[in-house]
């Protein structure tokens, strides 16, 4: 009888007590009413194991010793839950309060974040972008040296914002194990043996300086986005977004007298870069930004035309005011209503217009033309070499750029759009349902200036230890051959036109060095109160320079910028300018 | 010659003991070598002085104890050393924190547990060796009973405030908690009335209706102890000292009845007297959310609750190591709260070894009192171990929020004076008990 009691008494506190352990750390109130029913029963098996002895005091202060031990046995498991079982979920549980939105969790990591000795981040040169101060003993901040000299929002989108409140953004976020020396387990783990402080790598970034904060300002107060590349190996030299943010206002300084005060300001910076109407500076618009790229996709369109010189018959074309494509549907037209085929044939001398004239002069219904001939099938073929996908064959993020948060450019969006022949033939150039990215039209660009070999863009040049050595070093790494190396080069000169005689004569701004480029005006309704039926543009241009042995290939999105043959094609000149007087 | 004989068997009789304060010390030694080399490096004559000096005050002790040969226990002397030591390292590894966290009020803490423990020591071999008899203890009881209500009432008239409660009465030099004095006083008075009434049991059964109660000399305490408890909850807003009072009292009651019943009433009675002021007073309503919920408001009522979680969390199942923690983080953690710290610093190895040596003292208390020569000595005891065994208990459950929190220190460890002096104290009396061999004279 007594085993027997003994047996379902332990088994009863033994199923309790799993069943209280499985329970996760927000219902730690069964687990401890789980517990504290086990403990009796704990108790009844235990004293049904005593030994015997006669009634009196020495037998109740037998029991009493054993309702104390259980007690601690008690505390034990609970103490095995705290520290043991749950100790990580407990130690990094953020609890938000539901009626405030408040946070809590461990402070000491909060402290220990503020007082990891993160990483600095420099450009191509060595320019210290971030990095890291202690002050006030051993607290680190982080502090921005570049913004003596240049506007510090001009690297925002670059670096990022880095606060142990709202998180990271940008590079800070991208490469935080390296940054905060989180990666490095064997020194993590010496760091933590002899309570040293732990110093993360020092990211060097591909970017000059000095370009970026060049590109930044010619792009004034617009929002917009500019992306310039070293053709031949990928390497980002600039990636300006606008409007930006300067990462110092979200920069905790743990040496500030009022540390209240400090956690105000930042508040307010937050509540105002996320506000209505800032523009989500936070967006960094070159990688996460999708457009419609106007004109400037018809370089995609001409070299699927070359690749496929049979259906698309580069050189048999006409650019007549109208092109009808299927009933129903309006004709396309040309951004210049009439006589731009008088143009073509005329300029720079008289002769009948080949793809070379159309593209310079950027006639639409040429490119209708070309896209019809080549056929929706062709088309998206050379569109997906340069990684402008189908909406179905499209990954979730660009994984051809992974430096930064980047989304895949789209050919279209809604299925079966480039079955309808309107659509089809707006796709050709340019309009219809295109989503491509100012890196992907930079991309593009530079693919050409790189004798057709796709090359993968990349921001981070080298990952350094903080003794010197080198984890990590990124070279060039093609992506594909996109054309044959004729192909692009009968592009370059296309692009040449399109600078020396078409409608980018506004980017041959750097003397002595020969400009190709390509304008977009990609149109975009926006009705206002007043006209409903307004439409708005977009100024894209595309840049490679020099033409013959190109250095930089740039792409310049400006949004609602109106024609991209002027203001677009300004900045790419000033840009290339930047960048030609940097060489120098 | 035979004398040198007779002392080396009396040595050799004792040796337990020396080993378990050799194991003690080098614990102890090995927690300051780890605290200096984290904190600077730089070794302090004050701490190899006071580490040599505490080691050397115990070993007289347990000498002094060996050549008396009066055959003490050999278990309490060394956990309580133990204890003390932790304790000792706790608050000199918590001082500069303290005082850079919350201010200068602080600093000095260090030494003055030193001080305490270093009395404490004292205090323990006064009551050990200084020859009085056991039998006073019985024969004064209504001076112990007077000198506890007049502590109670000085300190209700007199006393200093801290944190919302009237706890401490000053004595110029020192604050004394009176409380810790009571608990003393609670058992000796408890252990002499229980013992005159043992041959009650099953006499004199009283009917309420159809409840049946137990006879007066038992009834009568129950209901003022009850009332007692009670009536400090109200006046003196402290819930610790109430809840260990009566958990005493019922633990003491039932070693003399072996009525598992009363002690459940008992408990049942407290509990209904707390849910009865639970919506009456704000500070058992703030604990016993707290315990419910700490997540529910951890800027307010949870907040120290939630820290502690955290610093065990943190600790994990090896802690992070003596002074690399930050269990400042949590308020009060040099006193109610030193189970955290040491939670955080020394991990789950360090709290199940501080648990496995509360209860060794209690089991070892307990055979103490069940080998005590009358009942008077064993309910003596009784009382003391359970007093030690169930503040700690109430603490580190309260901490580690396995029970509502109330604050009382943790018995040897915690900061404070009157605590550690009062519990050196008790463990002096128990090893009196214990001693098989004492003269007659000194019953």
């Amino acid at each position: 009888m007594r085993s027997v009691i003994r047996f379902i008494s332990l088994s009863a506190a033994a199923a309790l007590l799993i069943y209280g352990l499985l329970q996760p750390i927000d219902q730690e109130s069964r687990w401890v009413a789980a517990l504290w029913l086990a403990l009796p029963l704990l108790y009844v098996a235990a004293r049904l194991s005593l030994p015997s002895v006669p009634p009196g005091l020495a037998r109740n202060t037998q029991h009493l010793a054993l309702a104390i031990a259980i007690g601690f046995v008690g505390l034990a498991l609970q103490l095995l839950r705290q520290q043991f079982v749950y100790a990580d979920a407990i130690a990094n549980a953020v609890f938000v309060d539901p009626h405030t939105g408040q946070t809590t969790s461990n402070v000491r990591r909060v402290i220990a974040a503020l007082k990891v000795r993160r990483g600095s981040i420099l450009d191509r040169n060595g320019t210290v972008i971030v990095t890291t101060d202690i002050v006030d003993g051993d607290y680190a901040v982080r502090r921005y040296p570049l913004a003596e000299t240049y506007d510090p929002t001009a690297f925002g989108n670059i670096v990022g914002f880095f606060s142990a409140r709202f998180g990271q953004s940008g590079i800070e976020a991208t490469y935080n194990d390296y940054l905060s020396g989180e990666r490095d387990s064997w020194r993590r783990l010496q760091d933590a043996l002899l309570n040293r402080p732990r110093v993360g790598d020092t990211v060097r970034l591909t970017i000059d300086a000095r370009l970026q904060a060049a590109a930044h300002a010619a792009l004034g107060e617009r929002t917009g986005s500019i992306v310039a590349l070293d053709p031949r190996t990928g390497a980002v030299l600039a990636m300006v977004s606008r409007p930006g943010f300067d990462p110092r206002g979200l920069a905790f300084n743990p040496a500030a007298p009022d540390r209240q005060a400090e956690n105000r300001r930042i508040d307010e910076y937050w509540r105002a870069i996320n506000a209505e109407g800032a523009g989500q500076p936070l967006l960094n618009r070159p990688t996460q930004g999708r457009y419609a790229p106007g004109s400037t996709f018809k370089t995609v369109t001409a070299v699927a035309t070359l690749l496929h010189p049979e259906q698309g018959r580069p050189d048999a074309i006409d650019c007549p005011d109208q092109r009808p494509t299927e009933p129903g549907a309006p004709p396309v037209v040309n951004a210049v209503r009439t006589g731009l085929e008088g143009i073509i044939r005329s300029t720079p001398f008289p002769a009948e217009p080949n793809l070379e004239r159309v593209y310079a002069f950027s006639c639409n219904t040429a490119f209708a033309e070309y896209a019809l001939r080549l056929g929706p099938d062709l088309l998206a073929e050379t569109a997906r070499r340069f990684d402008i996908y189908r909406p179905q064959d499209a990954p979730n993020v660009y994984d051809g750029f992974t430096d930064l948060p980047t989304l895949p450019s789209l050919l279209y969006v809604s299925p079966g759009f480039l079955n309808r022949r309107a659509a089809l033939a707006d796709t050709g150039f340019g309009q219809g349902e295109l989503q491509i990215t100012p890196l992907q039209m930079a991309m593009v660009a530079a693919t050409i200036a790189n004798d057709g070999m796709m090359m993968r863009p990349f921001l981070v040049m080298e990952i350094i230890r903080p003794d010197g050595t080198t984890v990590m070093r990124n070279g060039p790494r093609p992506i594909r051959r996109v054309m044959p190396v004729d192909i692009a080069g009968r592009m370059r000169t296309a692009l040449r036109a399109g600078v020396a005689y078409g409608f980018g004569k506004a980017a041959d701004a750097v003397p002595g060095v020969e400009v190709g480029g390509k304008s977009g005006t990609a149109e975009y309704p926006c009705p206002t109160p007043d006209n409903p039926e307004k439409v708005c543009a977009h100024a894209w241009f595309i840049a490679i320079a020099p033409v013959d042995q190109p250095r930089f290939a740039v792409a310049v999105m400006i949004e609602n910028g109106g024609e991209g043959s002027r203001l677009g094609a300004q900045v790419a000149g000033q840009v290339l300018r930047s960048a030609f007087d940097m060489v120098k | 010659m035979a004398t040198i004989a007779r002392l080396r068997a009396r040595l050799g009789s004792r040796t337990l003991e020396l080993e378990l304060l050799i194991t003690a010390f080098l614990f102890i030694a090995i927690c300051l070598a780890a605290l200096i080399a984290s904190a600077s490096g730089r070794v302090r004559w004050v701490d190899l002085t006071i580490i040599s000096a505490f080691a050397g005050l115990f070993l007289t002790i347990s000498l002094a104890l060996a050549l008396r040969d009066w055959g003490e226990d050999q278990m309490v002397l060394p956990i309580a050393a133990l204890l003390a030591g932790i304790g000792m390292i706790m608050a000199r590894r918590l001082e500069p924190d303290l005082v850079q966290r919350y201010g200068e009020v602080y600093s000095g803490i260090a030494l003055k547990q030193v001080i305490w423990i270093f009395g404490g020591a004292v205090l323990l071999a006064l009551v050990s060796f200084v020859p009085w008899r056991l039998q006073w203890l019985k024969h004064y009881r209504y001076t112990w009973l007077l000198l506890g209500l007049a502590l109670v009432g000085a300190t209700a008239v007199f006393g200093v405030e801290r944190n919302g409660a009237r706890l401490w009465l000053n004595l110029g030099f020192f604050q004394l908690q009176p409380v810790e004095m009571l608990k003393v006083l609670l058992v000796i008075y408890l252990a002499t009335y229980l013992d005159d009434h043992r041959e009650l049991i099953g006499r004199g059964v009283y009917w309420l209706g159809p409840l049946k109660l137990p006879p007066l000399p038992y009834l009568a305490p129950i209901v003022i102890m009850w009332g007692a408890t009670i009536g400090l909850i109200i006046v003196q807003k402290d819930l610790g000292a109430a809840l260990l009072f009566f958990v005493i009292f019922l633990a003491m009651l039932y070693v003399v009845s072996g009525r598992a019943r009363y002690a459940a009433v008992g408990l049942f009675a407290f509990a209904l007297g707390a849910a009865a002021l639970y919506p009456l007073f704000g500070h058992v309503r703030v604990r016993l959310n707290a315990w419910l919920d700490p997540w529910s408001d951890p800027f307010g009522i949870g907040f120290q609750m939630v820290r502690a979680l955290h610093a065990l969390a943190t600790g994990g199942w090896v802690g992070t190591g003596i002074g690399a923690g930050d269990p400042t983080t949590v308020p009060e953690s040099h006193t109610d709260f030193v189970f955290v710290a040491i939670g955080e610093e020394l991990g789950l190895a360090g709290t199940l070894a501080l648990t496995v040596c509360y209860a060794l003292f209690a089991l070892n208390g307990y055979l103490i009192a069940i080998r005590a020569r009358d009942g008077f000595q064993q309910l003596l005891a009784a009382g003391l171990t359970t007093a030690i065994a169930a503040q700690a208990f109430i603490i580190m459950a309260g901490t580690t929020h396995l029970i509502p929190l109330t604050g009382i220190t943790l018995p040897f460890i915690s900061y404070g004076g009157s605590s550690t002096l009062i519990n050196f104290a008790m463990v002096g009396l128990l090893l009196r008990i214990s001693a098989s061999r004492k003269p007659p004279r000194t019953l």
